[in-house]
């Protein structure tokens, strides 16, 4: 898949999408975009205005209900299901509650994201301190995640959605939790990754991230994309 | 792609560990159920070899003493072949009945090694014209009763109603081996999904980062095969213990009676064994299909 992404710089492309829930709950109404490689997008607006909706769809944990979602210059809503796998090893995930493995190390936990793809030990050995130092996490490696802080467990959150090197960093809310000063070292963390090449969406309710950030933003109001503006602000 | 093997021995061994007393439970139901299929499997083996000599209209045998001379082994066939009430009498000598005999005791090394083919009574089997039980018992009864005739062994009422009795136990226990097996297929697929359950935010990062299906599955699988296994190894072990016993039974009541001997041969032994451990796998493995299919959907 990386090689297909050369040639096209769209990297996500949203065609006519609607997702329609069980009673008619609309999440998403006819969304169109284009994400460029190494954009860095924020998706704006209230609570159920269909920011998670269309992350999720992103990755395929959701199908959507019509139109076309590319990835990569692949549709992935004709991708049989055994290559989906391989879809999310392209797309690193970040969330809110950054679902660290409570019984695992910090060291572990960005170790698992490897082994589980059949890794092999020397890659992750070489890995995985390499992405415990990006995030500056090296000397709470062998802490467990209980052990850290806000931050801290969302920088190793980080780490495991990066130490494969994805295409795409997909974020939601990833500073819902974290105080205003934690939440400016988070942003930086996306900041360098996203100049990596990494094509970054994030989702946010934070106002003053995305007025300081000044990226493009997508506004969603009860499923629609209201505004798409480049360095744009919250509102 | 690569499955790396530490990581598979290192989840399953923790899967087994975590919730041991179900473990235990699915383990000791395939144990139970498999023990009682293997003895099924004994039963009727031991049945068919005991009936086996009254095959294609042969209903009863006629042995002659031991020591009996080339004239009066004349005498008994000519008595035999003359009777109009019989059909055919065929006689079996000396090397067919120690081939026999050693088929029989084949696992007994102790009466193989101090009986000598001259030992062995010689034999008719005869083929009555009418197969009637009371027409054959009453031949029966009369050859018993003249000279050189050491005993005669025939398919009696006795036979017949043991031959029916072990059908119906047989078919008995292995309606109740059914009822336990599937009982034990839904323990190991509950084991399973409780497994599943207990690590389901590990499997919905796994699924996130990218893992395979597959991958995800393997060590819950083999979970549920190792489960199926051990059970079907103690069953296998419980087939041996219960081969054991009926053997010890039988040389108490029976001794030396080459016929109405309910014998099980190795290869019996072997046959139930395969069953067994075949039934274990095809159990485990299809209840753990069904458990990891149901729960990786996400």
């Amino acid at each position: 898949m990386p090689s297909a992404s050369l040639g096209s710089p769209c990297m996500i492309k949203l065609e006519n999408v609607s997702k329609v829930f069980k009673g008619d709950v609309v999440a998403l109404r006819e969304a169109n975009c284009d994400i460029n490689k190494g954009e860095f997008v924020f998706l704006v607006g209230p609570s159920g205005s269909g920011k998670s909706t269309m992350i999720r769809l992103l990755n395929k944990q959701e199908e959507p209900s019509t139109g076309a979602i590319y990835v990569a210059g692949k549709h992935i809503g004709e991708l049989n299901s055994w290559k989906v796998p391989y879809l999310r090893r392209n797309i690193g995930c970040v969330f809110q509650d950054y679902k660290l493995l409570s019984n695992k190390t910090v060291y572990e936990n960005v170790a698992f994201a490897l082994e589980v793809i059949g890794r092999p030990r020397h890659v992750v050995k070489t890995q995985v301190p390499a992405i415990l130092e990006l995030v500056g996490l090296s000397k709470k490696h062998k802490n467990y995640p209980d052990e850290l802080s806000g931050g801290e467990q969302q920088r190793v959150s980080i780490a495991r959605a990066f130490v494969n090197r994805p295409l795409i960093l997909l974020a939601d809310e990833p500073t819902g939790n974290l105080d205003p000063a934690t939440s400016v070292g988070i942003m930086r963390l996306l900041d360098r990754i996203n100049r990596t090449g990494t094509t970054v969406v994030m989702a946010t309710h934070d106002r003053s991230i995305v007025d300081t950030m000044r990226r493009r933003v997508i506004e969603l109001d009860r499923g629609s994309i209201i505004r798409d503006q480049a360095r744009g602000v919250y509102e | 792609m690569a499955i790396n093997g530490s990581y598979v021995l290192r989840e399953t061994t923790a899967n087994l560990t975590r919730n041991i007393t179900l473990t235990l439970a699915s383990v000791l139901t395939v144990f139970v159920s498999l023990a009682i299929v293997g003895t099924t499997v004994l039963v009727i083996r031991g049945a068919e070899n005991m009936t086996r000599q009254f095959e294609g209209g042969v209903e009863f045998i006629v042995y002659v003493e031991p020591d009996i001379t080339e004239a009066q082994l004349a005498e008994v066939r000519a008595d035999l072949e003359e009777n109009p009430l019989i059909e055919r009498a065929t006689y079996v000598d000396r090397d067919e009945t120690f081939a026999l005999f050693q088929e029989l005791f084949e696992d007994n090394d102790v009466i193989l090694e101090n009986v000598r083919p001259t030992d062995l009574p010689t034999s008719f089997k005869v083929e009555p014209k009418d197969k009637s039980a009371d027409n054959v018992s009453d031949l029966a009864t009369y050859y018993r009763k003249r000279t050189n005739v050491f005993e005669v062994s025939a398919a009696t009422d006795v036979i017949r109603e043991m031959k029916g009795m072990t059908d119906f136990v047989s078919r008995s226990l292995m309606g109740f081996a059914i009822f336990l097996l599937v009982a034990s297929s839904l323990l190991i697929l509950n084991t399973i999904r409780t497994a599943m359950f207990a690590r389901r935010r590990e499997i919905e990062v796994m699924k996130l980062v990218g893992a395979t299906n597959w991958f995800i599955r393997v060590p819950f699988m083999l979970e549920g095969l190792v489960q199926g296994l051990i059970g079907g190894v103690l069953a296998v072990g419980s087939v041996f213990v219960i081969r054991g016993l009926i053997d010890n039974q039988l040389n108490e009541t029976s001794g030396l009676n080459l016929l109405e001997s309910f014998s099980i041969g190795s290869e019996d032994v072997v046959l139930a064994c395969i069953i067994v451990i075949s039934i274990a796998i095809v159990v485990s493995v299809i209840s753990s299909a069904i458990a990891t299919r149901r729960f990786l959907d996400v």
